[in-house]
């Protein structure tokens, strides 16, 4: 299978120090992503999904503990570079990203049209004018009306906020697009409209997505491979058919399980406990008190990442 | 992280409070300010305070005017203190009473010694004597000597016919005894003074060249005599005399420009300054509180008339309107707090406290017992309020000091209450006598800095008490 | 079509601005009538225009050449007499309500009458005068320092906003408690030290007695005047000023749109510029005119400490030899002077703001 790696991380660990202890937000996540294929990330809140992106893009808080680990795009491990450099070279030119809470992401004091057209003036150093009408150009590209390019945000509603922000995310053209939880504040139809938007500009522009979500089932639209997080770790990672048909890990089993389909009487599953601390993770297998194939050494020693071939790997004692 | 959230309890609040350093110190100044006020309020009864500040009778008579606190003399200079020597006393130290009748009359010649010792190096502030005299018809004939330590003769300073049973001899400014003095000098210095000293220099200067001006002189150390040889008429005729060496240094405080001793202002300022700062605050505060509760639940047209005044006021010139309606109409201190309190009413608290009602009108559990039937007093008072109320209780304790500040200003310009020692009182006077000019620092320094741990105490503790209640504060 | 609608655009601003001048207008008409109605209610007002109107009366009769030869009783009684008619037309014998209108109106048109004892320096005894000559100084010393404890809590409340947490932070947050104490008592304290004890700096005063005439050292005397009053108010508003500026910067800069521009590689100094200051500029502004309203009331007590010839010091020496057309005159100043802020204020924020701009469309 000849890949074409995007992006690589490789044990990425992002820890951040608060009074009550270290959260061990990110905690030696690895995965590859392929030019033009979308990888969702998908798992519960709380799980360090946005941690992850924010790792990946490099938006560090300030209560920052540990941030290690390699992001390699375009064969170069982008944690080598400096922050200046970082921004020069790869901020919003070789991966961008769309925040959650996109209502939010828009600066109110300025011009929709200027907001988008901004990555093109500080990156390539263009003319307003000639940004602006790029901005123009991708406005179309998302079904925008022209005329935002004067408005201000408060004047747009939900869904086309949120378009506006998938368009100043794609006007560099980057590479890799994160998508954290896109549609989660809006309602189906809007949603639909967005995931329909993100299919044609994948297929159209080649894209690669991350896309960050807890709803499984929207995950699959788009999904051609899928990971699994919990309590900061990658628990499964594996190709979006296989794992829908066949999730190895019992978590992976369980939130399949707890989706309803339609027209069917489910017996929904439904995951008892909750999601652990990321200060004080359960000793060994981080799933364990609420897995209902735990083992005698699941209690004892984390698991190791188990390869079940062509690209499916999992964090379970059950594989071994 | 609701764990502060509601939980306003009196014990966890004071607890989180000792976890700020701020908290402790607005505690600690709070509580000396609470003794103080106890204190001031259990010695000296309001009444007697009243009239000690307004220093009728010659209460104050014996204190020396302008004298700086006692505790001074650590610092250095040995400024001296007030010396009262009083011949009616009986065994009194230092007196010597000598009567003798002239036989065959109902004339008694008396010779009274007043001897005392004058450690200090500066110079007295004032020199009197008041008498007590018993007399019929004929007033005493006084003859008043002067002896310097170390001197053997004594110089005359006057001859004096006793005016009134209670006569008070102010030396200092006698004429005739200045003319005296400044012949005696004149004498020691073979020539005239470039500066004639005052008489309480003159009595008490060095003999030799340095009495040729104020600035030179120095106190001459010693004991010193005076003597009054009278004669006195009629059966039962008497003379007593007290004499009083004015020092520099009084009490804890000090003194004004009145002779009044600065303790009491500075002791009953405290409780006045807190009444009236903390009357102030809550009245304005729960008011307040009320009008946005009515504005924010209430609604239309209600709502939009609160709001509306809010406006005005905020356009009204607070000040100038007050010093008007102080001016005009020059109120005692109380009236002064309602007028206050009716100006600041309809303030900014109201728009904030309404903001907050409005969020808390929409909560679930609101329509919930709407729903069930809840009168609009109940939900009031038992949802709404006691939610809007922590809130408010950092700016009410912070804003105290404002209002202390406020009524200093108003005494500062002359607008206070002339019969209540405040710290702002005190201020104005000190200003007025030109306190700062005369290097008497201590008059200013001493409200000053009550009114300071005043601020501090309330502002301190207000901000701790902001951290709390607002938890959000401590992570941002 | 872009034209007309920006014309459009500025009409509808226009009309907003003219709203706002009315009805805050009106409550500077308020102002002015509580004014008149608390100064009489002890008859001070009446005493003074009566007093007015008498005096005019009389001067203008016995200027009058046709009365030269009039005995003073006849002059008197003609001068009654005369009075007593206009008293009678202007109405001023009419129940207090109708009074209190024409009170008004004297009051809104900066017919403040005369000064019962005060001048001013050029001579003039009408309040409006006094009053005027007095306000440049007043609006400088405290615009002024308005403006700079302005500058000084945006930059340092920036500055501390990045490095939250630090000693620095911790050490402002400490210590903004002291900015309850009012500037004009650190200006009592100040004087205690720089003039009283060290004897650097003046103790009040606008000039030095006697002034330098040359403008440069006459400027120069000025600004030392004004250093120790403008120092109490930076101090009294320094800690907690910078504090709240801090605060209210983190709060804005922790906005999800911040975090959008840092991660689309906007450089720090414009993220602070369009994304911080930006979005903040409204209640910034909210704030400035705030403090400047303040800023007037304070002035008053100020002015007293440190002997500044301007309208707070006319205050005090109003009250202490009891001039009351004086008093009320600059109750009605101020209350203009706050609409006027009060106006501005609406004025930019409406600039500001596209939010609120874009009502006008």
């Amino acid at each position: 299978m000849m890949t074409d790696n995007i992006l690589r991380v490789e044990s990425l660990n992002l820890f951040y120090a608060t009074r009550k202890g270290t959260v061990r937000a990110v905690d030696d996540v690895s995965f590859d992503l392929s030019r033009g294929r979308t990888i969702a990330l998908v798992g519960e809140s709380g799980c360090g999904k946005s941690s992850l992106a924010k790792a990946i893009i490099r938006l560090l808080p300030r209560n920052i503990d540990t941030y290690n680990g390699k992001i390699i795009m375009e064969e170069q491990d982008t944690m080598e570079l400096n922050e200046r450099s970082y921004r020069e070279a790869v901020r919003w030119k070789k991966i961008s990203m769309v925040f959650q809470g996109a209502l939010n992401s828009l600066n109110p004091v300025l011009q929709v049209g200027y907001q988008v057209a901004e990555p093109l003036i500080i990156h390539e150093k263009m003319e307003k004018k000639e940004a602006l009408g790029k901005a123009l150009d991708i406005l179309k590209l998302l079904r925008i009306p022209l005329s935002f390019i004067e408005r201000y945000p408060f004047e747009l509603s939900g869904g086309m906020k949120q378009r506006t922000v998938i368009a100043m995310a794609l006007i560099s053209n980057p590479q890799i697009v994160i998508l954290d939880e896109p549609t989660s504040a809006l309602d189906v139809i809007t949603q639909a409209n967005i995931l329909n938007l993100l299919k044609r500009l994948k297929s159209e522009m080649n894209l690669s997505f991350i896309y960050i979500t807890h709803d499984i089932a929207v995950s699959s639209e788009l999904a051609d491979s899928v990971a699994v997080m919990y309590a900061g770790e990658i628990a499964e990672i594996a190709d979006a058919n296989e794992f829908y048909e066949k999730p190895a890990h019992p978590y992976s089993q369980l939130l399949m399980a707890s989706v309803p389909t339609l027209r069917t009487d489910k017996d929904l599953a439904f995951i008892p406990g909750a999601p652990p601390s990321l200060i004080d993770p359960p000793k060994g297998c981080r799933f364990h008190p609420r897995c209902p194939h735990a083992m005698d050494i699941c209690m004892k020693e984390s698991p190791i990442r188990i390869d079940l071939g062509q690209g499916h790997y999992v964090r379970c004692w059950l594989f071994e | 992280m609701g764990s502060s959230g509601g939980d306003y309890g009196l014990k966890g609040t004071l607890r989180e409070l000792f976890s700020y350093k701020s908290g402790i110190f607005g505690l600690v100044f709070l509580l000396l300010l609470i003794f103080i006020s106890i204190y001031a309020v259990f010695t000296i009864p309001y009444s007697e305070a009243i009239a000690l500040w307004r220093g009728q009778e010659g209460v104050y008579l014996e204190n020396p005017r302008n004298a700086q606190p006692s505790w001074i003399t650590y610092f250095g200079n040995n400024l001296p203190k007030t010396i009262k020597i009083d011949s009616s006393v009986e065994n009194a130290e230092g007196i010597t009473k000598i009567v003798t009748q002239v036989p065959g009359s109902d004339i008694k010649l008396m010779k009274i010694k007043y001897s005392f010792e004058y450690d200090y190096d500066a110079f007295p502030s004032e020199f009197n004597i008041f008498f007590s005299a018993e007399f019929n018809e004929s007033a005493p004939l006084l003859k008043i000597y002067w002896k310097k330590p170390g001197n053997t003769t004594q110089i005359k300073l006057l001859d004096y016919i006793l005016k009134s049973k209670n006569d008070k001899l102010y030396l200092s400014r006698n004429q005739k005894v200045s003319e005296k003095l400044l012949q005696h000098t004149i004498d020691v210095l073979g020539t005239h003074p470039a500066i004639i000293l005052p008489v309480e220099m003159s009595l008490f200067a060095v003999e030799d060249e340095t009495m040729n001006s104020t600035t030179t002189a120095e106190p001459l150390k010693g004991i010193y005599e005076m003597t009054i040889e009278g004669t006195v008429f009629g059966e039962g005729s008497d003379v007593d005399g007290r004499l009083i060496v004015y020092g520099k240094i009084h009490g804890l405080a000090g003194t004004d420009h009145l002779r009044r001793d600065l303790t009491v202002a500075i002791l009953w300022g405290t409780p006045i300054a807190l009444a009236f700062g903390l009357t102030a605050s809550l009245t304005i505060s729960l008011l307040q509180l009320v009008l946005a509760t009515v504005s924010g639940y209430y609604g239309g047209r209600v709502d939009s008339l609160i709001q509306r005044f809010t406006e005005i006021y905020m356009i009204l010139p607070f000040l100038p309107i007050l010093i008007m309606i102080a001016a005009f109409y020059k109120f005692n201190i109380w009236i002064l707090l309602i007028v206050i309190i009716i100006l600041s009413v309809f303030g900014g608290g109201v728009k904030s406290s309404r903001a907050l009602v409005m969020q808390i009108k929409e909560y679930q559990y609101i329509e919930a017992a709407k729903a069930y039937g809840a009168s609009s007093k109940r939900i009031i008072f038992l949802y709404i309020i006691p939610k809007i109320l922590p809130p408010i209780v950092p700016g009410l304790i912070g804003s105290v000091p404002g209002y202390v500040f406020l009524e200093a200003a108003l005494a500062f310009l002359g607008l206070g209450d002339p019969k209540l020692p405040t710290w702002g009182k005190v201020i104005n006077d000190s200003f007025s006598e030109g306190a700062l000019y005369k290097g008497l620092h201590y008059w200013v320094l001493e409200p000053a800095l009550m009114l300071v741990l005043t601020a501090f105490a309330f502002s301190f503790l207000g901000f701790a008490l902001d951290k709390i209640v607002n938890p959000k504060l401590k992570e941002v | 079509m872009v034209s007309s609608e920006s014309d459009l655009a500025v009409k509808g601003f226009i009309k907003f601005i003219i709203k706002r001048a009315i009805s805050i207008y009106i409550i500077v008409i308020i102002a002015a009538y509580l004014t008149v109605v608390i100064a009489n209610m002890g008859g001070y007002l009446d005493n003074i225009i009566k007093g007015e109107l008498y005096v005019s009366i009389s001067m203008e009769i016995r200027n009058n050449p046709v009365y030269d030869g009039y005995s003073p009783e006849e002059i008197d009684k003609l001068v009654e007499e005369r009075f007593q008619l206009e008293v009678k037309r202007l109405g001023y014998d009419t129940p207090f309500v109708i009074r209190s209108i024409v009170y008004l109106k004297n009051a809104l048109t900066l017919d403040l009458g005369r000064a019962q004892f005060l001048s001013s320096d050029s001579g003039s005894r009408y309040v409006r005068n006094i009053i005027l000559e007095r306000l440049p100084q007043t609006v400088m010393l405290f615009t002024t320092a308005t403006l700079i404890n302005f500058v000084i809590n945006i930059g340092i409340g920036l500055y501390l906003s990045r490095h939250y947490g630090s000693k620095l932070d911790k050490l402002f947050i400490a210590l903004s408690p002291t900015s309850v104490i009012p500037g004009w008592f650190y200006g009592i304290f100040l004087i205690i030290i720089f003039a009283s004890y060290l004897h650097v700096l003046p103790y009040g005063g606008i000039l030095s007695v006697p002034a330098p005439t040359e403008p440069i050292p006459r400027f120069l005397d000025m600004l030392r005047h004004m250093v120790l009053p403008l120092s109490s108010w930076i101090i009294s508003n320094f800690f907690l000023g910078c504090y709240q500026n801090r605060t209210f910067f983190l709060i804005f800069s922790t906005e999800d749109y911040v975090e959008v521009a840092r991660a689309k590689g906007v450089p720090p100094r414009q993220i602070e510029r369009n994304y911080i200051l930006r979005p903040a500029l409204p209640p910034i502004i909210t704030m400035l005119a705030l403090s400047l309203i303040n800023s007037w009331g304070g002035a008053i007590i100020t002015e007293s400490v440190f002997n500044w010839k301007g309208l707070g010091l006319l205050t005090r020496s109003a009250i202490s030899i009891f001039d009351s057309p004086v008093l009320i005159g600059i109750t009605i100043i101020y209350a203009y002077l706050l609409a006027l802020t009060v106006l501005i204020l609406d004025i930019l924020y409406s600039i500001i703001d596209p939010r609120i701009k874009a009502k006008f469309d």
